[in-house]
C-alpha cells in the first residue's frame, strides 16, 4: 500500500543548465545556415549599396564568395558606373581576392599575405545604363565648416577671376583698331585725383607761407642785438673801488648773457619748427608723385591699354582650366586646417573654440606589447594588380602594379608602404602610366613621396577662351602629365607638369586685325605647357602657375602692338603732366624759395645772437682778469711797503728758503 | 526585450521565494564582471556562457550588469589609473608580451588600461560581492518577505478565491 499523503519529491536540479544546450545548438545551426546560404548574397548587396552611396552611381558585383575556414574573400567583376555617362563604366575590376591569416585573426589582428586585383578596364560599355543617384536636395542650413569652406573656395575663385579677369584680347583688338582715347583725354581733368590733391597742397602752402612769415617776423632783429651790445658797453669793467662793485658788474654781464642765450634758443626752436614744416610739405609733394603715377595707371586701365605681361596673358587664357583646381585646393587646405591634429599644423589651439560636449567614455591607453616580427593590428603584405589587354575587351589595360606592406605599425614590421603601377590602355591611346608611392614611417624623419606620370593621352576639343572678341582653344591634342609630391617635416612640395603636343589650335576673332595677329602667333606655337609648383608648411602651400602660352603670345604681340601701346601710354602721361605737373613745379619752386629765405634769415639772426653772446662772455672774462690783476698788484704793494727798500731781495730769500 | 523582462520577473519571483539565493547571488556577482568588461570581448562572452550554461540566475546577472555598467562609467578614471599602473610594471612586461602574442588572449583587450583596470576591480569585487549578496538576500527574506507574509493584508489576500486559483495554476504550470 502506498501512502497517498507522502509529499511529492522535488527533483533537485544540477549545477548545469542542461535545458539551455538544445536552444544553443539550434541557434548555432541557424547562424551556420545563414552564413552558408545568405551571407555572401547579403554582403554583395551591401557592397553594391555602399558603392552606390559613395560614388553616386550604380555599382555592380557579379559574384562574391567568402570562406570561413580560409578567412578569404573573392569578388568577381565589380563595375563602377560613370555618373556622367551612365551607359559606360568609369572602370571595372575583373577580380579581387584575398585571404586573411587565421593565425593573426586569433590574435585579434588582420594580416593579408597577398591580395590580387586583376583585369582593370576603364570606360567599358555597360549591358544596361547604370542608375545615377539624383542630386541631393539643397540643404538650407549648411554646417559652419561647409559654409566656411564654400566661402573660402568662392573667395579663391573670385580672386583668380579678379586678378586675371582683364579682357586682354578685347583690349588688344581695341588697340589694333587704333586708340580712340584722344578725344577722351581732353575731358579727363575732373577725374584726376592728383589734380585735386595739388589744389589742396597749394592752399595749404599759402597758409603755411603766411604762418612762416609771421614766425620770421617774431625772430629777434639786429636792433635787439645792438641794444644788448650797448648795455654791455655801459657796464663798468675796471677801477673797481670795492669787491661789491665788481660783483655787481659781473651780475649785470651774466644777465645779458642769459638774455642772449634765450634769444638763441628761440631762434633754434623756430628754425626747427620751420624745417619740420618744410619737410612735411616736401613729403606731401613726393606723395603727390605717387598719386600721379596711380592716375596714369588708372587712365591706362580706363582706356584699356593691355599689359603685355606674360603671366597675366597666360592666366587670362587658362583661367577656366585653373580656377576650379585653385578653388578645390583652397577647400582642401581649409579642411586640413580644421581637421589635422594641431601638432601637424603647429598651431596654437584656440580656447574659445571649445564646445560643450557630454563627457565621452574615456578610451584609455592601449599598450603595444609587440616584439620584432610580430603582427601589427593590420598588415596587408602585398596586393598585386595585373591586367592584360585582349581582343575580347579592348578597354582592359596592360597594367602591372603592387602595393606592399600597408600596416598599422611600420616600426613593428620595419617596412614602409610602397606602391607602384605601370602600364597602358592601348585602345584608349593612353600610354606610359607610371605611379609610385612611398610612405615611410619606420623611423623619423617620416616622409611621403608620390610621383605619377602619364606618357601620352588624347585630349578632345577644349576652348580656353570663348567670348565676343575671340575664340582660342584646340580641337585635339596629345597630353603628357607628371606630378611629383613630397611631404617631410611638415613641408609639402608639389611639382606638376603638363604638356600638350600635336595641338590643332582653334583661333578666330570677328576683329580681322586680331584674327590675323592671333593666327600668326599660334602658327608659331608647337606645344602648350602648363606647370604648377609650390612648397610650404602644410596646408599653406602657395602654388605658382606658369605656361609657355603667355611668353609666346607676348612675343607675337610685341611685334604688332607694343609701339601702339607705348604711344597711347605717352599720351596719357602727357595729359596728366599737363594737368598737374606745371602747378607741381611752381609749388616746388615756391617751396624751395621759401626754404632758402627761411634758412638765410635764421642763419643771419643766429650769427648775430652768437656774436652778442660771445661779446658778453669776453667782457665778463676781461672784467674778471682785470679785477684779479689789480687785486694782485695791490697786495704786492702792501708787502713791499712792510718789508722796506730791499723788499725784492727779501722775497727772493724767502722763496729759496721755502724752496719755491 | 521579452527575454530580459521574463528574466527580470523570474528574478523578482525567485527573490521572494524560499529557494535559489545562491543562484541570485552568483548572478548578481557575475553581473559585476559583465558590467566592467567591454561588450565585445572574450571575457564578456566567457562570463555570459558561464551564466547561461550554469544554473545562475540570468535576470539577476543582466540587472547587475546594467547597473554596474553605470558604475564602471563613473569610475573609468580610477580604472584607467589602476590599468596603467599594472600594465607599466616592468616585471610583468615579459608576461604581457607573451600574452599579447598568444592566440585568443589579445581578444580580451587586456592591453587597454581601462579594460585591465576594470577587470582588476571587478575580479577583486566578485567574491566578496557574492557573499554580501547571499547574506543580503537571506536577510531580505527574513526581515521583509516573512514580515509581509505575516500581515493581515497578505493573509486576507491568501484567503480569496483568486489567490487559490493562482496557487493551483502555479502548482500545475510553474
Amino acid at each position: 500500500m502506498t501512502d497517498s499523503t507522502t509529499p511529492k519529491k522535488v527533483k533537485t536540479k544540477g549545477i548545469l543548465r542542461w535545458e539551455a544546450f538544445t536552444p544553443t545548438l539550434i541557434i548555432l545551426a541557424l547562424i551556420y545556415a545563414y552564413f552558408f546560404l545568405f551571407f555572401d548574397a547579403h554582403l554583395r548587396r551591401a557592397i553594391e549599396w555602399g558603392g552606390y552611396l559613395a560614388t553616386g552611381a550604380e555599382v555592380n558585383v557579379e559574384s562574391l564568395n567568402t570562406s570561413f575556414l580560409n578567412a578569404s574573400l573573392q569578388i568577381k567583376k565589380i563595375e563602377f558606373t560613370n555618373a556622367e555617362k551612365p551607359t559606360h563604366n568609369m572602370f571595372e575590376i575583373g577580380e579581387i581576392r584575398f585571404s586573411m591569416l587565421w593565425d593573426a585573426l586569433l590574435r585579434g589582428k588582420i594580416v593579408i599575405n597577398e591580395a590580387v586585383i586583376e583585369q582593370v578596364a576603364i570606360d567599358t560599355q555597360r549591358k544596361s545604363p547604370g542608375k545615377v543617384k539624383p542630386p541631393e536636395p539643397i540643404d538650407d542650413s549648411p554646417s559652419a565648416l561647409e559654409k566656411k569652406g564654400e566661402e573660402l573656395a568662392h573667395k579663391a575663385l573670385e580672386k583668380t577671376q579678379e586678378e586675371y579677369s582683364e579682357n586682354i584680347l578685347g583690349d588688344i583688338a581695341a588697340v589694333l583698331g587704333g586708340t580712340s582715347s584722344d578725344e577722351q583725354l581732353k575731358n579727363i581733368e575732373g577725374s584726376i585725383k592728383s589734380k585735386a590733391r595739388m589744389k589742396e597742397l597749394e592752399a595749404a602752402f599759402a597758409e603755411k607761407q603766411k604762418a612762416w612769415n609771421e614766425k620770421l617776423k617774431s625772430l629777434p632783429t639786429g636792433k635787439d642785438f645792438t641794444d644788448l651790445s650797448d648795455r654791455l658797453k655801459a657796464i663798468k669793467t675796471k677801477d673797481f673801488k670795492s669787491p661789491q662793485e665788481l660783483q655787481d658788474s659781473l651780475k649785470q654781464a651774466d644777465a645779458i648773457i642769459k638774455e642772449a642765450d634765450e634769444k638763441i634758443k628761440y631762434v633754434q626752436k623756430t628754425s626747427e619748427e620751420l624745417n619740420n614744416d618744410v619737410n612735411t610739405t616736401q613729403k606731401d609733394l613726393k606723395d603727390l608723385e605717387t598719386l600721379i603715377q596711380n592716375d596714369i595707371k588708372d587712365l591706362e586701365k580706363r582706356f584699356k591699354l593691355p599689359k603685355l605681361d606674360a603671366k597675366a596673358i597666360a592666366m587670362a587664357l587658362l583661367k577656366r582650366e585653373v580656377s576650379p583646381y585653385l578653388s578645390q585646393l583652397q577647400k582642401y587646405q581649409n579642411l586640413a586646417r580644421k581637421y589635422l591634429p594641431p601638432n601637424i599644423l603647429n598651431k596654437k589651439s584656440d580656447p574659445t573654440d571649445v564646445q560643450i560636449q557630454p563627457r565621452a567614455r574615456a578610451s584609455g591607453i592601449s599598450y603595444e606589447f609587440g616584439r620584432p616580427n610580430s603582427y601589427p593590428f593590420f598588415w596587408l603584405k602585398k596586393a598585386a594588380l595585373s591586367s592584360v589587354a585582349n581582343a575580347e575587351n579592348p578597354y582592359i589595360g596592360n597594367l602591372k602594379g603592387e602595393l606592399t606592406n600597408v600596416s598599422s605599425s611600420q616600426p613593428l614590421t620595419g617596412k614602409p608602404i610602397a606602391a607602384s603601377l605601370t602600364g597602358n590602355f592601348p585602345a584608349l591611346n593612353i600610354s606610359g602610366i607610371d605611379v609610385r608611392l612611398t610612405v615611410d614611417h619606420v623611423r623619423p624623419p617620416f616622409k611621403e613621396l608620390f610621383s605619377a606620370a602619364i606618357g601620352a593621352y588624347p585630349l578632345e576639343k577644349k576652348l580656353f577662351l570663348s567670348d565676343n572678341n575671340a575664340e582660342v582653344g584646340f580641337s585635339k591634342a596629345q597630353g603628357k602629365s607628371a606630378v611629383e609630391a613630397k611631404f617631410q617635416d611638415d613641408i609639402f612640395s608639389i611639382d606638376l607638369q603638363n604638356k600638350y603636343t600635336n595641338v590643332d589650335f582653334i583661333v578666330s576673332s570677328p576683329n580681322k586685325d586680331l584674327d590675323t595677329v592671333l593666327k600668326d602667333i599660334f602658327k608659331e606655337i608647337s606645344f602648350i605647357d602648363l606647370n604648377a609648383n609650390g612648397e610650404g608648411r602644410f596646408p599653406n602651400v602657395p602654388l605658382s602657375i606658369s605656361s609657355n602660352l603667355g611668353p609666346e603670345i607676348v612675343k607675337g604681340l610685341q611685334k604688332q602692338i607694343q609701339a601702339k601701346i607705348d604711344e597711347a601710354r605717352e599720351k596719357i602721361k602727357k595729359a596728366v603732366d599737363e594737368a598737374v605737373a606745371k602747378e607741381k613745379q611752381k609749388l616746388e619752386a615756391d617751396l624751395n624759395k621759401m626754404k632758402n629765405q627761411i634758412e638765410s634769415e635764421v642763419k643771419k639772426v643766429q650769427a648775430q645772437a652768437d656774436a652778442a653772446k660771445k661779446q658778453a662772455e669776453k667782457q665778463v672774462n676781461d672784467t674778471k682778469k682785470q679785477a684779479e690783476s689789480s687785486a694782485k698788484k695791490q697786495a704786492e704793494d702792501q708787502v713791499k711797503k712792510v718789508l722796506g727798500n730791499d723788499a725784492d731781495k727779501k722775497i727772493e730769500d724767502l722763496k729759496k728758503k721755502f724752496k719755491f | 526585450m521579452t527575454l530580459l523582462l521574463k528574466q527580470l520577473f523570474a528574478f523578482i519571483k525567485l527573490l521572494n521565494s524560499d529557494t535559489g539565493h545562491n543562484q541570485i547571488a552568483a548572478g548578481l556577482a557575475l553581473g559585476i564582471v559583465l558590467g566592467f568588461s567591454p561588450m565585445l570581448s572574450l571575457q564578456a562572452l566567457l562570463v555570459f556562457l558561464i551564466a547561461f550554461f550554469f544554473r545562475v540566475q540570468l535576470g539577476a546577472a543582466f540587472l547587475s550588469a546594467f547597473f554596474f555598467k553605470f558604475i564602471a562609467f563613473i569610475i573609468d578614471p580610477v580604472a584607467d589609473q589602476v590599468g596603467q599602473l599594472v600594465l607599466e610594471l616592468p616585471s610583468l612586461r615579459p608576461l604581457y608580451i607573451e600574452m599579447y602574442n598568444m592566440p585568443l588572449v589579445p581578444l580580451t583587450r587586456f592591453n587597454n588600461s581601462i579594460v585591465m583596470g576594470g577587470a582588476i576591480i571587478s575580479l577583486l569585487a566578485v567574491i566578496p560581492a557574492y557573499f554580501i549578496f547571499q547574506n543580503a538576500i537571506l536577510k531580505y527574506r527574513v526581515n521583509v518577505v516573512a514580515k509581509f507574509e505575516d500581515t493581515k493584508f497578505w493573509k486576507a489576500l491568501k484567503a480569496t478565491g483568486f489567490y487559490k486559483w493562482y496557487a493551483t495554476y502555479k502548482s500545475l504550470y510553474g
